[in-house]
């Protein structure tokens, strides 16, 4: 592996289109920037920083695995991502937007292209899996036949077919990760942010999610996907943006660590 | 049921159907609509006890006093009756006769045989006359008293207030200004506390709305799902208020002992009742709406 500044590296992006259950197709154009960090601080209240000077750029169909140990700051960094958490110091921009200058239809508007695996899952017990997943359908809103087109395809491709109609605390630990999941790439984002998205999955559920958002990114979203699992990079050639201490660390690109 | 049932049930994102204050809104909308259109029945029923009174001729009296110990002589009285024909705005004027008033001049028994049957009577008597006053027209009192007393000294003319005070125990009027602004509190009522249980519920489902936010929703979004469910809520509230409304109203007319304090409707004005829960529903929405666009708006 060699250590290399980030941002004097980019993936060039197969886009080719592949049949995804349920997914749409979504072509973005090689090396436009989805998004753009330069200088970032970041914390929370009146804390100490929980990410200091990061600079990191996010090239349209790229995939990158963002890996650190727990407490890296790797959820803070998605969260400010998805504009969840504001930077408290440098430029965040997003979609080629400077996000400070967002209004809020703006800002709902860019977080709709936006798809996201929340560590903690975050879905909603009340409403069914085919309707946590068809949410985000809702929001952006697609029409009821629409939604049924994709959300129980892809559904149905993850193994829930059965379990469309229960709910989050009826599914087992792992198919709730699936739901999750799901409700992340449905629609085939722009920009999947994934955190730990295989956590709780059989190795055979984890290869058929990894194969899900490659597939994805195949066909142009980009993906960051954070994990502190140190062997899941080892098994997909893919480019690594390390995080520690809130800070990047190193990034390593498959190719050129081939060629170390 | 109000609070529970799925008659007009709504899907939603907000699990806003599971949490306590909303649960209650159903309930809280029948009993203000049920106030409310209570409040506009008797504003309706006093309206039109007004709007009958106003149709009716007002009714005064003219008395032709004694006068030098000599009463009035029939010439006389039928003199002011002419003139008082002759008034604008006089529906019609008539002599009241003394048997009519229970005053027939009589005799006593002990003086009769001394004085002979064919004797006049032992005291003079006052005569009165009836006049109606066209509706909607009115009478100067003093200048047509001033009129009278030159045709008839002493004569004037009396509002018959005894009478009138008599069939109606309220002013319809006042009646109708209170009814009418307590129906149109118990709306307002209605809208605040709405705007009230918006706002706990968008506290209490914080977490939701947060992802929900996260996921590209929209404030206008989020503020619709509160919108729908008010309204269904209302409307389920407020139809089961009207209901129960229109048994109280049926229930009080069986009920009353006195005529003038029952409430009657007409057809019309059940049918303008009937709007009462619908527009309770819209309003309600519109203040969720309000409420929740507020509270969105100062989210980071």
């Amino acid at each position: 592996m060699v250590e290399l500044p980030w941002s004097s590296v980019l993936n060039r992006v197969n886009t080719t289109q592949q049949a995804i259950p349920g997914g749409r197709v979504l072509l973005v154009d090689d090396g436009i920037t989805i998004a753009q960090l330069e200088r970032i601080g970041m914390r929370y209240g009146a804390g100490a920083e929980v990410l200091h000077e990061i600079d990191l750029t996010l090239a349209a169909g790229s995939f990158r695995f963002l890996l650190g140990p727990a407490g890296a700051g790797k959820t803070s960094l998605l969260r400010l991502l998805r504009l969840g958490h504001p930077p408290s110091q440098g430029c965040l921009r997003l979609f080629g937007r400077d996000t400070a200058r967002l209004g809020r239809d703006d800002r709902a508007r860019l977080r709709r292209r936006i798809g996201v695996v929340f560590q903690d899952l975050r879905l909603l017990d009340h409403l069914s899996a085919y309707d946590n997943v068809a949410l985000r359908l809702r929001i952006a809103g697609l029409a009821d036949e629409a939604i049924a087109a994709e959300v129980a395809p892809l559904l149905g491709w993850l193994g829930l077919g059965e379990a469309l109609e229960q709910r989050p605390p009826e599914l087992a630990p792992a198919q709730r990760q699936l739901v999750a999941v799901a409700r992340a790439v449905i629609g085939g984002p722009a920009l999947l942010l994934a955190d730990e998205p295989l956590a709780g999955l059989d190795p055979a559920q984890a290869r058929r999610v990894m194969r899900l958002l490659l597939s994805l990114h195949r066909r142009g979203t980009t993906v960051l996907l954070a994990t502190r699992d140190h062997g899941l990079p080892q098994c997909y050639p893919l480019a690594v943006i390390g995080l520690h201490g809130g800070q990047l660390t190193a990034f390593w690109a498959p190719r050129l660590a081939r060629s170390a | 049921m109000v609070g529970g049932g799925d008659f007009l049930r709504v899907e939603l994102d907000l699990p806003l159907a599971d949490t306590g204050p909303s649960r209650l809104l159903g309930w809280i909308a029948a009993a203000l609509v049920l106030l409310a259109v209570l409040a506009f029945a008797v504003a309706a029923t006093a309206s039109a006890g007004a709007r009958r009174a106003a149709l009716q001729p007002r009714l005064l009296t003219v008395l032709l006093p004694v006068t030098d110990g000599t009463a009035p002589s029939d010439a006389e009285v039928d003199r002011v009756v002419a003139a008082l024909n002759a008034e604008p705005g006089v529906a019609f004027a008539r002599p009241v006769s003394p048997v009519e008033l229970g005053l027939a001049p009589r005799r006593p028994a002990t003086v009769e045989p001394s004085a002979g049957p064919s004797a006049g009577p032992i005291s003079p008597m006052p005569r009165f006359i009836d006049l109606a006053v066209n509706p909607g027209d009115a009478l100067e009192l003093e200048a047509l008293n001033i009129r009278l007393a030159a045709l008839s000294p002493g004569a004037r003319a009396v509002a018959s207030e005894g009478a009138e005070s008599a069939a109606a125990p309220f002013d319809p009027a006042t009646l109708r200004a209170l009814a009418g602004a307590g129906g149109v509190a118990a709306l307002v009522a209605l809208a605040l506390v709405i705007a009230a249980i918006t706002r706990v519920s968008l506290a209490l489902h914080h977490d939701t709305v947060d992802l929900l936010r996260q996921l590209g929703a929209s404030d206008a979004y989020l503020a619709r799902q509160l919108e729908h469910h008010a309204l269904a809520s209302s409307l389920r509230g407020g139809l089961l208020g009207f209901l129960a409304a229109v048994l109280s109203v049926l229930l009080s007319g069986g009920a009353a002992q006195d005529a003038a304090l029952a409430i009657s409707l007409t057809p019309l004005d059940w049918l303008l009742l009937g709007v009462v829960p619908v527009a309770a529903a819209l309003l309600g929405a519109c203040a969720a709406g309000l409420a929740a666009r507020i509270r969105l708006w100062r989210l980071p």
